[in-house]
């Protein structure tokens, strides 16, 4: 199961609103402009490229370079970068494999720690068997679009359309529709998770 | 085919030397409200055509890349944060008060120092020959009046080894979509330019322009044709738009 282009484009949205929400991650990466991280996600055959920039780290599902640094590590492993480093320990896990420049490698995990993305939220849908993979990649659409139509339809077009307004939907139209949006995703969710209840009753009656 | 002297406007023929001057006029009465009419336009979706295409530019850091008809810079910002302080983006279109919102937007989001502004028409590209790694078009090839001069051009200042990638509307594969698209288009397209643009000509404009924009395999005629080798496209939304990728060996 590989990750989407809108898995890839969801991922950096939500990377980049933990960067933006913290000032001084967000300067430390506009410090390492211009360096390519590499992100290997062991157990699903794919890497992650990050590029960090000024406005925003860009996610890239391939790279045609060498990155600076490679990182590879499981998603269980990015998942523990949001516990607290305990006394004496690197910012690089233990189970984490690096190669290339080292220092970029820590520098960035650090940032990684301060900024504690939710990794396992975002990969687990991936992980799983192919089926969950595919309810994974819905749930990621359905959750895109419910964003995306909130906060583009409702903030801009509020601004610029207010006298048209009564040409458009509504602003509780479009909440409506994302709220039906949000209602698919919690049905596809639940059906989820008894697919997967099914599987393990399935695989325990053998 | 184009009678002697004239060429399409959307679907009207208009004198050549007229149509740079229209194509002006649309993007002037549009500029301002242009990225949000490109998000509701495609409702959303143009960020991923873009998300697509930087990863086919193969871009690292250092490289040196122009990008023409920029417009606001969507693909010119992404490009800054990849090629880094030591590369350059030379961001760039025909119309001064869209290089102007471009460059704006550019500032606030921080991104300087890597980037130059500078008002080029693709069909007589102001650099010598040679000088770029990578140069790109987005959304902006159906608005020249030669297209066939523009990709010379492109492949002229291309650095032996350089590609070029155009992102372009495309001709949709199969009939239901290609149905669809046109209502979209035709219908709902030029009612959302008209209550956020006030401007409905413009929008109708557009969805005309891209019905006359060649399909995939004559742009790609086309791009072998100015010396581009190993030419490709890739569908993107079952042939709406199409990313056509050149080398210049
Ligand atoms: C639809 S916008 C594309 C903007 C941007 N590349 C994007 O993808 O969002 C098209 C741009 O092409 C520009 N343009 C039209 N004719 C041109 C020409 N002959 N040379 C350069 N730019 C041109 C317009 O001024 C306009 O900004």
């Amino acid at each position: 199961m590989s990750l989407s282009d809108l898995a890839y484009a969801g991922l950096e949205t939500a990377i980049n609103q933990h960067i933006a929400s913290d000032p001084g991650a967000k300067a430390k990466l506009a410090k390492l402009h211009g360096k390519i991280i590499a992100i290997e996600i062991l157990g699903m055959g794919q890497t992650i490229y990050l590029a960090p920039g000024p406005d925003l780290t860009q996610l890239l599902a391939s790279y045609e370079g060498e990155a600076d640094c490679i990182l590879k590590a499981t998603p269980f492993t990015l998942a523990h970068l949001r516990q607290p480093l305990s006394e004496g320990k690197t910012a690089l896990p233990e189970d984490m494999q690096v190669s290339g420049d080292t220092e970029l490698a820590a520098e960035f995990c650090t940032i990684l720690r301060q900024i504690k993305v939710d990794w396992e939220a975002y990969l687990t849908p991936y992980t799983g068997s192919l089926i969950a993979g595919e309810l994974g990649k819905a749930i990621d659409f359905a959750a895109y679009w419910r964003d995306h139509m909130i906060s583009t339809l409702n903030q801009e077009v509020r601004e610029f359309l207010q006298e048209d307004a009564s040409m458009l939907p509504e602003r509780h139209e479009i909440a409506s529709f994302g709220n039906g949006v949000l209602q698919v995703e919690q049905r596809v969710e639940q059906l989820a998770a008894r697919i997967e209840k099914l599987q393990k009753q399935k695989g325990s009656d053998n | 085919m184009s009678e002697k002297g004239t060429t399409h406007f959307g679907y009207e023929q208009v004198k050549t030397e007229e149509k740079a001057e229209r194509v002006r006029a649309v993007f002037d009465s549009v500029a301002t409200k242009y990225d949000l009419m490109n998000d509701l336009m495609s409702l959303g979706i143009h960020r991923l055509w873009k998300r697509y295409a930087v990863e086919l530019a193969g871009l690292r850091p250092g490289h040196k890349v122009l990008d023409l008809a920029s417009g606001t810079g969507d693909l010119a910002a992404r490009y800054s944060g990849i090629v880094g302080p030591d590369g350059l983006v030379t961001m760039t279109d025909i119309n001064a008060a869209m290089l102007d919102q471009g460059r704006a937007r550019m500032a606030d989001r921080g991104l300087i120092g890597n980037v130059e502004y500078v008002q080029v028409n693709a069909e007589a590209i102001p650099f010598e020959d040679g000088t770029y790694d990578c140069v790109t078009i987005g959304f902006g090839l159906r608005n020249v009046t030669n297209k066939q001069k523009a990709l010379d051009e492109m492949f002229r200042v291309l650095k032996p080894g350089g590609r070029a990638l155009i992102l372009e509307f495309s001709h949709p594969r199969g009939e239901p979509l290609k149905w669809a698209y046109d209502a979209y288009s035709f219908n709902l397209l030029p009612l959302i330019g008209k209550l956020v643009t006030n401007d409905e000509d413009s929008y109708r404009y557009l969805a005309e322009s891209i019905r006359m924009h060649p399909d995939q395999e004559a742009l790609r005629d086309m791009m072998q044709q100015s010396g581009f080798e190993r030419c490709d496209y890739h569908n993107l939304t079952g042939g709406i738009v199409a990313v056509h990728r050149g080398y210049k060996l």
